[in-house]
């Protein structure tokens, strides 16, 4: 009888230690997978942080960048909303493919001088820091132009290159887009001739042929 | 280029910011950015950064792009200039053999 109320209550404590040790792994496992889940989840966001400040010397432009990939990325997410495995994959994607432009796009973004140095040997670049522009080849209202900045910014697309020339006028200092070769000219051969303003555009106007 | 350039340009006035202009054109997210930065180092694009409490609107603040409006039109030329050189060659006709070698 003892033996029996022994084995029945060894079954009870065994049934129920095996109850508890159940429960408890599968609290465990529902922890475990929650946990896998938002490190998988954070994977993008945690590689965009280490990718940018891996590929771009610059903190402050690390920074900038990953301010704004980390808004986009947000953005991704709620996008896809609901469809985990979408997200995952659209949000890797993501941070994989800035990651590997980020240097690009960080070059891109600085000014010239710290660019490529393929672009320094191109011959059509303007070798020095800017091109004195007399005042009577853009317009009669330009009061002065010096120093340019060429070289800071400019833009080759379609295979025409356009820069940006800040000019001083009466009302102020105006961005003249000037077109590449028409600036080419000026600088191979600095003469002082009207026809030189052909291409120079002013506020939307064109001059010129 | 030309695709996102293009995009900006539907409306002037409305600032796009990276995620809307990846979903838009259908390019990847580095090559977005690299287009952006070089635009807006040549002074066709303006960025800036919204002016809001992520905390209020419980998101981080966004960065948008605007076109600089002296260089709406240049980018409207090369655009269309980019356009025309893409479209498709006309088909040329095949000329019907007549009384083959024999």
């Amino acid at each position: 009888m003892r033996f029996i109320d022994w084995l029945s209550g060894g079954t009870v404590l065994l049934s129920g230690g095996s109850l508890i040790l159940g429960l408890t792994a599968g609290v465990f496992a529902a922890l475990a997978r929650r946990e896998a889940r938002t490190r998988i989840e954070g994977l993008p966001k945690f590689l965009l942080r280490v990718g940018v400040a891996w590929t771009i010397p610059d903190p402050a432009a690390a920074k900038d960048l990953l301010d704004e990939w980390l808004s986009e990325l947000h953005d991704l997410r709620k996008a896809t909303k609901g469809k985990p495995l979408t997200r995952f994959i659209r949000a890797l994607w993501f941070a994989i493919h800035a990651i590997a432009m980020a240097r690009r796009s960080w070059r891109e973004a600085e000014p010239a001088p710290r660019r490529s140095r393929r672009r320094r040997h191109t011959p059509t670049t303007p070798t020095h820091a800017g091109v004195a522009i007399d005042s009577r080849w853009v317009y009669d209202q330009v009061l002065a132009a010096g120093a340019t900045g060429l070289r800071l910014r400019q833009l080759v697309m379609n295979k025409r290159r356009y820069l940006l020339l800040p000019l001083q006028t009466p009302a102020g200092p105006i961005d003249v887009l000037v077109d590449g070769e028409v600036l080419d000219r000026l600088i191979r051969d600095p003469v002082d001739s009207p026809e030189l303003i052909v291409g120079f555009q002013f506020r939307g106007q064109h001059w010129g042929g | 280029m030309a695709t996102l350039l293009a995009v900006i340009l539907e409306d002037i006035n409305t600032p796009r910011y990276g995620y809307e202009l990846i979903s838009a054109t259908g390019f990847a997210s580095g090559k977005v950015h690299v287009i952006l930065a070089r635009l807006r180092a040549a002074g066709w694009l303006i960025r800036e950064r919204e002016d809001v409490d992520p905390q209020v609107v419980g998101r981080p603040a966004r960065y948008y792009y605007r076109i600089d409006p002296d260089a709406v039109g240049t980018a409207r030329t090369e655009v269309a200039r980019l356009r025309q050189q893409l479209a498709p060659a006309r088909p040329i006709r095949a000329v019907p053999q007549t009384g083959g070698a024999q």
